[in-house]
């Protein structure tokens, strides 16, 4: 094998996740190849390089503060914000505001830049697909979601 | 109990399962947070935010697909996320700061400090994450995730969404930079 091929390997040689057979080949070579070995020595003593030993220890509240701030949350989301509204001024508040809540959306989706220009498109979404249920038609957050992707 | 039978348990309703996935995992979270972003109290707010993040996605989480891969992912973009605002901001700034980037890495090691040209523990870590800054984004996920987070090459493939031959050439190239990049501290 040319010795090209053989230093594109040796990575994966390093993390032992070479195939038996792929990692026989490049273990044979660099038997006998002075400048794969040097290489491969090259590659060993960059990768120490990067245990610098630094682990970060969990912060001991980590658990209660995440929890409170989920509770805190969830009351917000349950508190009848428009309980002491009329009742009949209610429906013309939501239109309201869902309708300011659209044109500041459109305002800031103009000046924003387009995520398509940033330099990397890499884009690991977390509410993906593979991984959670789609959203349940007809809820509010499905029309929503459903109503911004149209404006887009 | 393993992590889909707490997801389960979660979903109908015990929610204490959570907490146990909060345990199991914040090591782990942190500090792929801190090597994306390299500041420490940033990877603690971060990690505050990817597990709240987690706990309301929870119920709606498949349970035929890997909670951990699931949580990396999480992790991963919520960083990225971080990185990419915190460098706009600092793009704003750069105009006052033109020419500060002198090595290669942006770096000024000072060897003449150690003579013994042994590099001081904390230096050698901001090195290192200097260094990986400069990889693409593709190349540095793979190598933070093998390097210090050790997940084999079809866990990283399956957070990335990509094959396992996509990750060992991101790992190589990776490899090939952080040599060139780190090559004053070999010497
Ligand atoms: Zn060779």
């Amino acid at each position: 094998m040319k010795c090209s091929v053989i230093q594109q390997k040796l990575s994966a040689c390093l993390d032992g996740e070479l195939e038996d057979s792929q990692n026989f080949l490049v273990e044979s070579h660099l038997k006998t190849c002075q400048t794969c070995a040097t290489e491969f020595e090259k590659l060993k003593k960059m990768d120490a390089l990067l245990d610098d030993g630094v682990r970060l220890r969990p912060h001991p509240y980590l658990l209660t503060r995440v929890k409170a701030s989920v509770r805190a949350s969830l009351e917000k989301q349950t508190r009848p914000l428009w309980a002491f509204l009329h009742k009949g001024l209610a429906p013309a508040f939501v239109v309201a505001g869902l309708l300011l809540g659209i044109v500041i959306g459109l305002q800031l989706n103009d000046n924003l830049p387009s995520r398509a220009t940033t330099e990397q498109s890499a884009d690991y979404s977390i509410i993906d697909a593979n991984f959670v249920e789609p959203l349940p038609s007809g809820s509010i957050t499905a029309t929503y979601v459903g109503l911004v992707n149209s404006m887009q | 109990m393993k992590d889909e039978q707490l997801v389960t348990a979660f979903q109908h309703g015990e929610r204490d399962a959570f907490d146990k996935l909060v345990l199991r995992y914040q090591d782990k979270v942190l500090n792929t947070c801190f090597r994306f972003l390299g500041d420490a109290d940033e990877a603690h707010d971060a990690t505050q935010d990817i597990f709240i993040k987690v706990y309301r996605a929870l119920d709606r989480f498949k349970p035929r697909a890997k909670f951990s891969t699931w949580l990396y992912r999480i992790a991963v973009n919520h960083s990225l996320n971080l990185v990419r605002s915190k460098k706009r901001r600092s793009r704003l700034r750069t105009f006052s700061l033109l020419g500060a980037e002198q090595s290669q890495i942006g770096l000024i090691v000072d060897h003449a400090a150690h003579p013994d040209s042994r590099i001081e523990k904390k230096e050698r870590s901001e090195c290192v994450h200097r260094a990986l800054e400069k990889l693409n984004e593709e190349q540095r996920i793979a190598i933070i995730l093998h390097r210090f987070e050790d997940l084999s090459y079809k866990e990283i493939a399956t957070i990335m969404n990509t094959s396992v031959s996509s990750v060992e050439s991101r790992l190589f190239r990776a490899r090939q930079k952080l040599a060139k990049l780190l090559q004053f501290m070999l010497d």
